[in-house]
């Protein structure tokens, strides 16, 4: 399973990177700024807390000195706490901070609210497809006209629209991606189930008067299981592009937090000066929502194939 | 078939005013309003009460629906605050670039759809079959804000074969006509492109899967035995049935075409509804907010009936049922 292995390296990388890789603080943005991937750099933690990096750093006659584009500092050795050389495979961005500290910082962030959306998504789609099969005409009819209003909202512009009127942090915008998304699932759990109850164990079931949490809990929640993972992995890949998207627009992830679709709103912006900050957070993007959508296609042949 | 068609069509009114007093309802409950958006610090407390006095926003909540409802129910929509002009205009200006530059998208979409899975299925697993696999799968999660940027960075900032943004050149309107065409074109090319290449991804994988579901059927293999050719059997015999889903994606796509993609007109300056919508939001336009919502909610509603209408079309077993 390529896709399994996908989603674990970046799991594994968001997760341990940020561990692994040598503190750059918060960069340096006068020595360190918009360094191509693959640059050596000296990190000098001084005694006040500062940390300056820059790829040439010499010492002369008990000074430290740090070079950058257009300024070169002289620190006294005495405020040097400790000296570290790295390398940033990535590069840095215009503020001089390390971009693969940020990707995999992101990512956490981006992987984080995907998975949050999913679930909650995840819950309302299985309980009101439930409901609506299981619970009577007028619930049907309620629940299903409910959808279908929902389903009319142009998602993305109601997405846009929620977040440039409530300026979101990460939790409202977890709730926006969740409560516009499970509709889908609702209809897929609703049929499954209404061709379930024709099939002769869930009758049998029924007549032997099972009430309905021990009927949703173990007669129809496991017979769901295939077609709602499957439905899972494909709406989580698309909650990973409408976070991105949302936060390239300025409208997700507020600024402050790194995001993979912020970080390529911004390296666009700096394009020409550094290809390298809007190209790899792109493919970051990529690589998720290819490793979700081939889960979900394997899950499909798994299906298929014991069906 | 008529009497579903009608149905569907006067189920079409309560739901669009559904979405559009859900609309309001969510533009009501936000903190601030248009007059905090003017972006000038010396504009004074009083004038911007006076801005909010002069839109009609320090009126109550509910107030401001019922003037608007009403208006709408004469075939008004109002005057946007952002633009200074009825809002009926601003959006029937929008929406030929958005038709133009959506409409060249699903037909890239389509095309290049159908003939990338036709062309991976001639051979299933075949090596035609891998590069078409693996090139659709990439395409289908690159993400479009990103490729639109790679493509500006490549075609149009490194090569300068293509304008970066807009519909025009600044001297377009001394162009004849052919020329001021061309000139059309010109800038048509990246977006379009940008749109075709991700929805061809997804309609690849889609008909790609279903054509070789259809393949393993019993009248595919009657069809074989009879000694029809391969492509004869590929374009004719399969692809009817694996057309199904295609109708239900542009059932999906047709909205697109008319409320327009908010990201690709965003980042090539395409002055198109997406455009529209996505400064209406910024700028807390109610009116224009209102008027685009409601033109996007009619235009789901509408894609799915046709995509009803079609599937009855391309599939005569639908036909049957109610």
């Amino acid at each position: 399973m390529w896709g399994v292995a996908g989603l674990g390296v970046l799991v594994l990388a968001c997760g341990l990177g940020p561990f692994l890789l040598a503190d750059t603080g918060d960069g340096d943005p006068s020595h360190a700024s918009l360094l191509p991937p693959l640059t050596r750099v000296t990190i000098l933690e001084l005694t006040d807390g500062r940390t300056l990096m820059s790829p040439e750093v010499t010492t002369e006659g008990g000074l430290y000195l740090v070079r950058g584009p257009r300024s070169t500092s002289s620190i006294p050795s005495d405020d040097v706490a400790a000296e570290t050389g790295t390398r940033l495979w990535l590069g840095s961005d215009r503020f001089g901070r390390d971009v693969l500290r940020r990707l995999l910082e992101g990512g956490r962030i981006s992987l984080a609210v995907a998975t949050l959306g999913v679930t909650i998504a995840l819950v309302v789609g299985l309980f009101v497809g439930l409901a609506a099969a299981t619970g009577g005409w007028v619930a049907d009819a309620v629940l299903m006209r409910t959808v279908d209003a929902l389903l009319a909202f142009p998602i993305l512009l109601l997405l846009i629209l929620l977040s440039a009127l409530f300026r979101p942090g990460p939790v409202v915008l977890i709730a926006v991606l969740g409560l516009s998304t499970w509709m889908g699932l609702a209809r897929l759990v609703r049929g499954q189930v209404l061709s379930l109850r024709t099939r002769s164990f869930i009758q049998a079931a029924r007549v032997a008067g099972t009430r309905w949490p021990r009927m949703w809990t173990l007669h129809y929640l496991p017979n769901l299981k295939a077609p709602v993972a499957q439905d899972t992995a494909l709406q989580m890949g698309n909650l990973v592009l409408a976070e991105a998207t949302l936060s390239f627009l300025g409208l997700g992830i507020p600024a402050t937090l790194p995001s993979w679709g912020g970080m390529v709103a911004e390296g666009q912006r700096v394009m020409l000066s550094g290809w390298w900050l809007a190209v790899f957070p792109g493919l970051a993007i990529t690589a998720l929502v290819i490793s979700l959508a081939l889960i979900g296609d394997g899950l499909q042949q798994n299906s298929k194939a014991s069906a | 078939m008529k009497r579903i068609a009608l149905r569907r069509l006067a189920a079409l009114v309560p739901l669009v005013w559904l979405v559009a007093t859900v609309t309001f309802m969510v533009v009501q409950a936000a903190p601030g309003s248009y007059a905090d958006t003017i972006d000038n610090p010396r504009l004074s407390p009083e004038t911007r009460d006076a801005i909010r006095a002069r839109y009609g926003l320090d009126r109550s909540a509910g107030d401001q629906y019922l003037s608007w409802l009403g208006a709408v129910l004469t075939g008004d929509l109002g005057t946007s605050f952002l633009y200074r002009e009825p809002v009926s205009i601003v959006l029937s200006r929008a929406l030929p670039p958005t038709l133009l530059l959506a409409g060249s998208g699903l037909l890239l979409t389509l095309v290049l759809g159908l003939a990338l899975a036709m062309a991976a299925v001639r051979h299933p697993d075949g090596w035609a079959d891998r590069v078409i696999t693996v090139l659709s799968l990439t395409l289908y999660g690159v993400p479009s804000f990103w490729l639109a940027g790679m493509l500006i960075l490549v075609f149009s900032v490194s090569l300068g074969w293509f304008p970066a943004s807009h519909m025009h050149s600044v001297n377009a309107t001394r162009l004849g006509g052919l020329a001021s065409l061309v000139d059309l074109l010109h800038h048509l090319f990246l977006p379009a492109v940008c749109l075709g290449l991700v929805g061809a991804a997804g309609t690849a994988r889609y008909v790609r899967a279903t054509l070789l579901d259809v393949r393993a059927s019993r009248f595919m293999l009657a069809a074989r035995a009879r000694g029809i050719p391969n492509h004869r059997l590929l374009l004719v015999h399969a692809l009817r049935p694996a057309l199904l889903p295609v109708v239900t994606l542009l059932g999906l796509a047709l909205p697109v075409l008319v409320s327009g993609s908010v990201v690709i007109e965003t980042i090539f300056s395409w002055p198109g509804m997406g455009q529209v919508a996505f400064n209406a939001a910024r700028a807390r336009d109610i009116p224009l907010i209102l008027g685009a919502t409601l033109i996007g909610a009619a235009a789901v509603v509408l894609g799915n009936l046709v995509a009803d209408l079609l599937y009855a079309v391309v599939d005569p077993r639908s036909r049957g049922e109610q």
